[in-house]
């Protein structure tokens, strides 16, 4: 039977690069034996990427507990470049995630590259689990804890900011979408019930109103509120799958949740989370 | 560095990309929950069930799940007795146990049972599934073997401890669902995302590690008998969303992978544990009311198995960029192909080509005779109609598959199609 060929660019696009050439692309010259071979597919589409005609493609590389995940940029005819090495992997605090930025490759301009690698990386970590850490690494991509210990929320917010430094030192800020971060603050908790939640939405104008926000609790205990006139959105969570009776430790799971992004009066807010802890 | 000079293609992608902040926020999940309801081709048995079902969330509509779970006895007394299923056979080595909401799959091999997940209480196992197995044959000499745990919710493996303690089964799970488990499950590495087949009590299984609705999900296809036909049969390992991104994300791409694993391993029917999700339990109620037809029920046909599939992966898609909507993701086009006017003849063939969306134009259709008989290549035309001259074709002997390979781009993933049809003298293959 004939393979399915068009089913996802994933099926389609990929190919080996030895990742000697990669080490050789990278300043980490303590990662020596990465042997394995990376096989790239293109990136996720994203409307936070301004340059959607450069070309960036992710390979993995799954080294015992470290996954490493490579952002490269592709020219054209040529094989890809790394621009940034992510390693992920799990300590006995929880999920740990750090990001090693590499020079940004010579061919094209440099600065708009940095750029772009940077509305990926975006893309990218939103798509991480919320309640790993993460920071970024220098020197090495090995999966070894960094000197930054961000929440996610933090570190989507570092990366907001550099990225805007980086339209800023491209030359023509005014070309590029500009961002505006969105922060969640956790609303006062009602102790009588574990399944209320809620929090606070702002942006840099002040409680935000309309905002969809959406909550999450493991396993699967969700819920979908609008944000008031004064910014607080509250809703009962529920359980998706209905076995919610089975999850009895409920007061002591994290309660994540998640701002979308939205266009507002042509700003384009940016989407990131916050985690709840749970009341002590 | 050399000072940035925005070339025009950049200012014209970066004119796409504003455009674009304002379209994709509100357009991408509906085009997707649109593009689920197109995938379902007007089947009003796929709109009713899988379509609903794996729309739950995007739908706004997640009252449906919960109102199913209500239908979880699991002590055939009380209230919701009704929704308990007898021990049913589905297929000559298949019988399915368990209640409306979610059941178990019994399968006999030469050597011993296996077991297709394991109830939501020790009770249930106790009261149902232990009588049923030994109905079935359960002895010293003919034992349970396994039980295979789709994934580790507790109406999925809630009874395990006490059918492996009480029957000597070994039980197997997808590793990241295994901690903490009373039961000493052997895991199924969740890492490995590869399709791989492995012996499950001796009945081989295709696994497919789908994490997304728990992390160690795992889907399956295997080979039972329908009616003394080998037919292959998909376990979707977990289904429902939750509202974290990176679940989401993982659950689409485990879709779009058992997708691939179905069409790869021309899967034809399904063994769902969550009978609702699809309308199994419709099926089981008819089984029971009516007896098995032949084909069986639960052969849903390779088509449609797949067709539900991109209707699910098009739900996927729209959750995900409700919950992201910064995310593009190009939509899922099912596509079917047709002979036009029948069997095609030696001076006739021609095929069409059609999605949710019309006609398929401008599409590559390939006719062949088996792998190395007569072939041709024709474009569809604004009707979706590919026209070709194969030669030599042989009336009431040659196949002929039409065949479209799929195509992409930014916006959508065309699946791929294909029909087989016998060449006939004069189109109708009954007047030689």
């Amino acid at each position: 039977m004939r393979l399915v060929h068009a089913m996802s660019r994933r099926f389609t696009v990929g190919f080996a690069l030895a990742a000697g050439c990669l080490l050789t692309a990278s300043r980490a010259a303590d990662a020596s034996s990465l042997d394995d071979a990376v096989v790239y597919s293109p990136v996720q589409a994203s409307t936070l990427v301004s340059r959607r005609d450069l070309r960036f493609e992710l390979g993995h590389v799954q080294r015992g507990a470290c996954r490493l995940t490579f952002l490269a940029h592709r020219a054209s005819g040529a094989q890809p470049r790394p621009v940034a090495i992510i390693s992920s992997w799990q300590s006995d605090q929880g999920a740990n995630v750090s990001v090693h930025r590499l020079v940004p490759p010579p061919e094209g301009d440099a600065a708009e590259m940095n750029v772009a690698m940077l509305e990926h990386l975006y893309a990218w970590v939103l798509r991480q689990d919320p309640v790993a850490r993460f920071g970024f690494a220098e020197g090495t991509l090995e999966c070894e804890p960094t000197k930054d210990n961000y929440s996610h929320a933090e570190f989507l917010r570092e990366l907001a900011r550099l990225r805007q430094d980086a339209v800023a030192r491209a030359g023509h800020p005014g070309a590029s979408v500009a961002w505006h971060v969105v922060s969640m603050a956790p609303a006062p908790a009602n102790r009588a019930s574990a399944d209320e939640v809620g929090i606070r939405v702002m942006n840099d104008q002040g409680a935000m109103e309309g905002a969809s926000i959406f909550f999450n609790r493991a396993p699967h205990s969700g819920c979908v509120a609008k944000s008031r006139q004064d910014g607080f959105a509250t809703c009962q969570l529920v359980d998706q799958h209905g076995d919610d009776e089975a999850h009895s430790e409920h007061d002591k799971v994290p309660v994540v949740a998640t701002f979308p992004g939205e266009i507002r009066a042509g700003r384009f807010l940016l989407p990131t989370t916050l985690v709840v802890q749970p009341a002590p | 560095m050399k000072k940035s000079h925005m070339t025009r293609s950049a200012a014209a992608a970066l004119a796409m990309t504003a455009m674009g902040l304002a379209v994709g926020q509100t357009v991408q999940s509906e085009l997707h929950r649109d593009a689920a309801t197109r995938n379902v081709g007007g089947d009003p048995f796929m709109t009713q069930y899988a379509r609903a079902f794996y729309c739950n969330l995007p739908d706004d509509n997640n009252q449906i799940v919960i109102a199913s779970r209500g239908w979880n006895n699991t002590t055939g007394t009380g209230a919701n007795a009704q929704y308990r299923i007898p021990l049913t056979q589905i297929f000559d080595d298949v019988w399915f146990i368990g209640n409306h909401y979610v059941g178990q799959y019994l399968i006999k091999t030469p050597d011993g049972l296996v077991e297709v997940d394991a109830g939501n209480t020790a009770g249930e196992m106790q009261t149902f599934n232990y009588p049923a197995l030994q109905t079935l044959g359960l002895s010293a000499t003919y034992p349970l073997k396994a039980v295979f745990l789709t994934h580790g919710h507790v109406d999925h493996d809630g009874g395990a401890k006490w059918l492996l303690d009480n029957t000597g089964a070994r039980s197997y799970i997808g590793s990241a669902d295994a901690a903490g488990k009373s039961y000493n499950p052997i895991t199924i590495d969740s890492t490995n995302l590869a399709m791989r087949q492995m012996s499950i009590g001796g009945k081989a299984f295709w696994v497919l590690p789908t994490p997304g609705h728990t992390p160690g999900s795992t889907s399956a296809v295997l080979e039972v008998k329908d009616w003394g036909r080998t037919v292959r049969v998909l376990m979707n390992g977990g289904q429902s969303m939750t509202n974290s991104i990176p679940q989401v994300a993982q659950y689409l791409d485990s879709i779009e992978r058992t997708y691939g694993m179905a069409t790869v391993l021309n899967v034809e029917g399904v063994m769902t544990p969550h009978i609702y999700w699809d309308g199994e339990g419709a099926k089981l109620d008819e089984i029971n009311a009516t007896g098995r037809t032949n084909p069986g029920q639960h052969v849903y046909g390779h088509e449609n198995v797949l067709r539900q599939l991109a209707v699910a992966r098009e739900c996927s898609a729209a959750w995900l960029t409700r919950l992201d909507t910064t995310a593009i993701l190009p939509v899922w086009r099912f596509n079917t192909i047709e002979f036009v006017g029948g069997n095609p003849t030696p001076t006739k063939v021609a095929a069409k080509l059609t999605n949710g969306w019309g006609a398929a134009a401008n599409r590559k259709v390939t006719f062949s005779v088996g792998k190395n008989g007569p072939a041709c290549t024709a474009t569809t035309n604004a009707d979706g109609v590919a026209t070709c001259d194969v030669h030599p074709l042989r009336p009431h002997k040659d196949q002929l598959t039409a065949s479209f390979a799929g195509a992409e781009n930014a916006e959508f993933v065309d699946l791929p199609a294909e029909a087989t049809a016998q060449v006939c003298s004069n189109g109708n293959c009954k007047d030689k």
